[in-house]
């Protein structure tokens, strides 16, 4: 659907992105996360044309879509960080507004946005001014607003920022049910819970490279895999602790009663041919695992060792 | 179809109660100097017995200067604000991101514009025909002057547009737009006078006054207006005079034809002007605008 290539954007001599690669499947919510000044919205102003790339491709289905900025447009709906609204405007004359700068006019255009307005949440709120709306509200018919010309993926730069609670809630539900539909998304954030919960992809991009890309499931089994084993047994304490001294590729141990720490450098075959070992050996096993991580430790994890490295 | 920026911003503005306020404002003014004007032609007229012909005339052409002055500080007020309120409003990037082509954009908020320049010049035909009363001034001289008043009214707006897509802040946009009208205006005399000064201690090679260097003033949306409204009024025209100080030998096509020459040099500015703004609004070619890009 999306797929991006060795994309390079330089200002002046601060490089903002430094060959970032990354895909974007057909119906995929995709998260798009990383620290401040990862690169993220230059990403997305890309994508969106209005930044323009030092070198680097923007795949649309296939076509390098940089070389036809019409069409980008018309395939992407683009909801940024921070808009603001037309003080005079109906909510319906916004839509109507920019439907028409899509060159959409007629009976046909009012109806479908009405339907938009519904898919968002503001049904029976078309005649209101847009001004008076609160800022859920505005950011929910910025979504209906970058639906309006069909466009094959929508991206969506950190939609939940200033909102409360609740509207980062509903928004939630409805990108949900966005993608449910068929919609394709991108959605930068940097409220991890909520990307975890509802992402079925996410990209993490730090100083203008991907670190990390696939589905949460993928990510936190490639992460936690440098993660440590813990180990709970039943008894025979002695036993396990000779055991494992005894494999090389253990390495650090902690023992705190029956449960055991250690670093196993292993691979995943290893590490159940290690549990399979201990079984024979006769030592009741209780509970054997890499120490889980959630998104938001591996997010600090992964750009911190960036950093460090 | 309609341009939709231009059917949005007007429908925008006749919510508003400014365009009402703006069209009371300026022919209240306009009003008031032109009724003071004649005023002071009816008490002459106590003192001669008669209606000075040259009083009444005068009616006209001051209102008439009064009127251009008025397009010139309020233009530029208006289009200033045109992109930079796009930009201030946090706006621009969903209109950039729409099938509109930036040159349609700039289109549009001209077009708004013009259309407030266009009301103006209407609504104050009243306090023009005031002449009428008296004569002395045809309708064709009218007509005249109100396409005049929107040549210069497209040429001013045309800057405040250039300033706006340029500048982030709408302060910044009309400083500078008036800046440059008023270095247009004064400066394009400041430089006659010093070239008449080089001239005078025998710097230059000028061989006729300041020779060429007059034609500068074809820049000057001002000394075209009043070049129309000399001719209109007095057998002298406001050129002629403007020669015989500085370059008492230049004649010719220029010469003869200052207006249509003038204000043909101002349509094309203007047109440049709008590519000139379209090309730097559009985010794929602006230099202008890439430093903001980098904030998150």
């Amino acid at each position: 659907m999306l797929k991006i290539e060795n994309l390079v954007k330089n200002y002046g001599k601060c490089r903002a992105l430094n060959g970032l690669s990354m895909e974007v499947r057909k119906g995929e919510l995709f998260g798009f996360i990383g620290p401040n000044g990862a690169g993220k919205t230059t990403t997305i102003k890309i994508m969106a044309g209005l930044l323009r790339a030092d070198s680097g491709h923007v795949y649309l289905d296939g076509k390098d879509a940089l070389k036809d900025a019409d069409k980008l447009k018309q395939k992407i709906g683009y909801v940024p960080d921070n808009f603001g609204v037309y003080d005079n405007l109906k909510a319906i004359e916004y839509m109507e507004f920019y439907a028409s700068t899509y060159g959409l006019v007629g009976k046909e255009v009012q109806k479908r946005c009405y339907e938009l307005m519904e898919q968002v949440g503001l049904e029976g709120r078309g005649e209101v001014y847009v001004d008076e709306l609160s800022r859920g509200m505005q950011q929910r018919l910025c979504l209906a607003r970058a639906m309006i010309h069909k466009p094959d993926i929508l991206i969506l730069d950190e939609p939940a920022s200033g909102l409360d609670p609740r509207s980062r809630f509903e928004m939630k539900m409805i990108l949900k049910e966005l993608c449910r539909k068929g919609a394709t998304i991108l959605i930068s954030s940097h409220i991890l819970s909520e990307l975890a919960e509802m992402c079925s992809s996410i990209g993490i991009i730090k100083k203008g490279e991907l670190l990390q890309q696939g589905s949460i499931e993928e990510i936190v089994s490639a992460v936690n895999i440098s993660n440590p084993i813990l180990l709970h047994v039943c008894d025979e304490q002695k036993k396990t602790l000779e055991f494992l001294k005894e494999n090389p590729l253990v390495q650090t141990l902690a023992i705190d009663g029956k449960e055991f720490q250690f670093t196993f450098t292993g691979s995943v075959k290893e590490e159940a041919e290690l549990l399979q070992q201990m079984i024979q050996q006769g030592i009741q096993v209780l509970s054997f695992g890499r120490k889980r991580d959630n998104l938001e430790t591996i997010f600090m994890q992964l750009t911190k060792e960036r950093e460090e490295g | 179809m309609s341009n939709p920026v231009y059917q949005k911003e007007m429908k925008m503005s006749v919510r508003t109660i400014r365009l009402a306020m703006l069209i009371m404002v300026f022919n209240g003014i306009l009003a008031a100097l032109s009724l003071l004007s004649m005023y002071g032609a009816v008490n002459r007229s106590r003192f001669f017995g008669s209606v000075q012909f040259s009083s009444v005339i005068q009616i006209y052409s001051t209102v008439a200067y009064i009127e251009f002055a008025m397009f010139m500080l309020l233009v530029p007020a208006v289009t200033a604000g045109s992109i930079s309120g796009e930009k201030e409003r946090r706006t621009l990037d969903l209109l950039l991101t729409s099938r509109m082509t930036s040159f349609s954009i700039v289109l549009g908020k001209l077009k708004a514009s013009l259309n407030l320049v266009r009301i103006l010049a209407i609504s104050s035909l009243p306090v023009l025909s005031l002449v009428f009363i008296f004569g002395g001034i045809r309708i064709r001289d009218l007509v005249g002057v109100l396409c005049a008043l929107l040549i210069s009214g497209f040429f001013a707006g045309s800057v405040g547009i250039l300033f706006s897509t340029i500048s982030r802040k709408t302060t910044t946009a009309t400083v500078l737009s008036y800046g440059s009208l008023i270095a247009l205006i004064f400066g394009s005399y400041g430089i006659l006078g010093f070239l008449q000064y080089l001239d005078s201690n025998n710097i230059g090679k000028f061989t006729n006054g300041i020779g060429k260097g007059i034609y500068i003033l074809l820049l000057n949306p001002a000394v075209a207006f009043a070049e129309l409204v000399y001719n209109q009024v007095s057998s002298e025209g406001f050129i002629e005079k403007v020669c015989s100080m500085y370059a008492p030998r230049e004649q010719g096509f220029f010469v003869d034809n200052w207006i249509w020459v003038s204000l043909g040099i101002q349509i094309l500015l203007s047109i440049l002007l709008l590519f000139l703004s379209a090309w730097i609004l559009n985010p794929l070619h602006s230099i202008v605008i890439r430093r903001r890009a980098w904030h998150e």
